[in-house]
């Protein structure tokens, strides 16, 4: 698949994972790269970007028989932002999918 | 390579790239090692599909351009003022040609007004004869239409310009991921690029004709080569 789809998506889809639930980074890298083929490594950065942008925070959590975890959690900008982006991307995703069914008509 | 390689070369990669907290991004590239090895994967696996270290070190550098460096944001600041200042010049000259070119629109169409109609105000005309004075007319008024029609497309473009260095320029100061870049060129549909390809064709076209025919009967009337020297239009008063 084309990686220019790919990497504007990328940063959508982790909203849209911390959306459902927070995560730890671990967490989010392989939900990720089970949806969309990526360098794992691909998404640390862009949760480091999007925490200084201030749309996630971070904090940590204890488990039970282990070293305390870093969770990633939406803040309220995130979940604004995230909707903003979501209703953008499929209202976009449906115009170029109109587009490409009127270049065809016979199909 | 292994765990300990990778996580060398990722911290030698982060130093290159300036970034803060590595020892944090560090860390949670450690955690990834662990939590993957946990699930059965090998070192080699890991390190092979979490990619280049060299290629995430230039993430971060991209990704926290925003945050770091007020020296480069005052870099980026000196540049943007010096910047608008040279289009801001570039403003006043278009403005300028503008309506210089607008002047010379309506100093042709009066002239043609007058060489049309027989109407010689203020002498202004030179001496010729009708037809010609007619023809000469329409010429001027077919070049006022190309100039308008050049100019206007001219106006178009440097709007669009204009555009396309605000989007820049905003998105410069937000910082804005990489957008595709605002078209440079004005956005004009088929039909309207037809019409006014076709109609400035036709102004220069009948420019050229009646130009042409205007000084052939000049000439055949001044019995001259030159006519504007068989009727002395250009001798000091």
């Amino acid at each position: 698949m084309n990686i220019q789809y790919k990497k504007g998506v990328l940063e959508l889809c982790i909203l849209s994972l911390l959306n459902q639930r927070d995560r730890y980074g671990y967490d989010i890298s392989e939900s990720l790269s089970t949806i969309i083929d990526i360098a794992d490594g691909t998404v640390y950065p862009i949760l480091r970007k999007l925490k200084n942008e201030g749309l996630v925070t971070t904090y940590l959590s204890e488990e039970s028989g282990g070293p305390p975890r870093k969770y990633y959690s939406l803040t309220d900008l995130g979940k604004s932002e995230f909707q903003a982006s979501k209703t953008e991307w499929l209202t976009f995703a449906n115009t170029i999918e109109a587009l490409l069914k009127e270049a065809n008509p016979h199909e | 390579m292994n765990k300990a390689q990778f996580l060398q070369e990722l911290a030698l990669e982060l130093e290159k790239q300036k970034i803060e907290d590595s020892k944090d991004i560090i860390t949670e590239y450690e955690e990834h090692f662990t939590f993957k090895l946990e699930d059965g994967y090998s070192e080699q696996e890991i390190a092979s599909k979490l990619g280049q270290p060299a290629e995430i070190a230039a993430q971060y550098a991209t990704f926290s351009a925003g945050t770091t460096g007020k020296k480069a944001n005052i870099m980026i600041w000196i540049g943007l003022v010096v910047l608008d200042i040279i289009i801001a010049l570039f403003l006043i000259m278009l403005t300028a040609w503008i309506l210089v070119m607008g002047m010379f629109v309506i100093a042709l169409a009066a002239s043609g007004v007058l060489m049309i109609f027989n109407l010689n105000v203020a002498g202004l005309i030179p001496f010729m004869p009708r037809v010609s004075a007619f023809l000469l007319g329409i010429a001027c008024f077919a070049l006022a239409a190309l100039v308008t029609i050049v100019t206007i497309y001219f106006f178009m473009y440097s709007a669009q310009l204009m555009r396309s260095y605000i989007v820049w320029h905003r998105r410069i100061i937000t910082n804005a991921p990489k957008h595709p870049p605002v078209a440079k060129y004005p956005i004009l549909t088929v039909k309207q690029r037809r019409g006014l390809r076709h109609t400035a064709l036709i102004a220069l076209a009948v420019f050229g004709i009646t130009f042409l025919t205007s000084f052939i009967t000049m000439v055949i009337a001044a019995g001259f080569m030159a006519p504007w020297h068989a009727w002395d239009w250009f001798l000091k008063v």
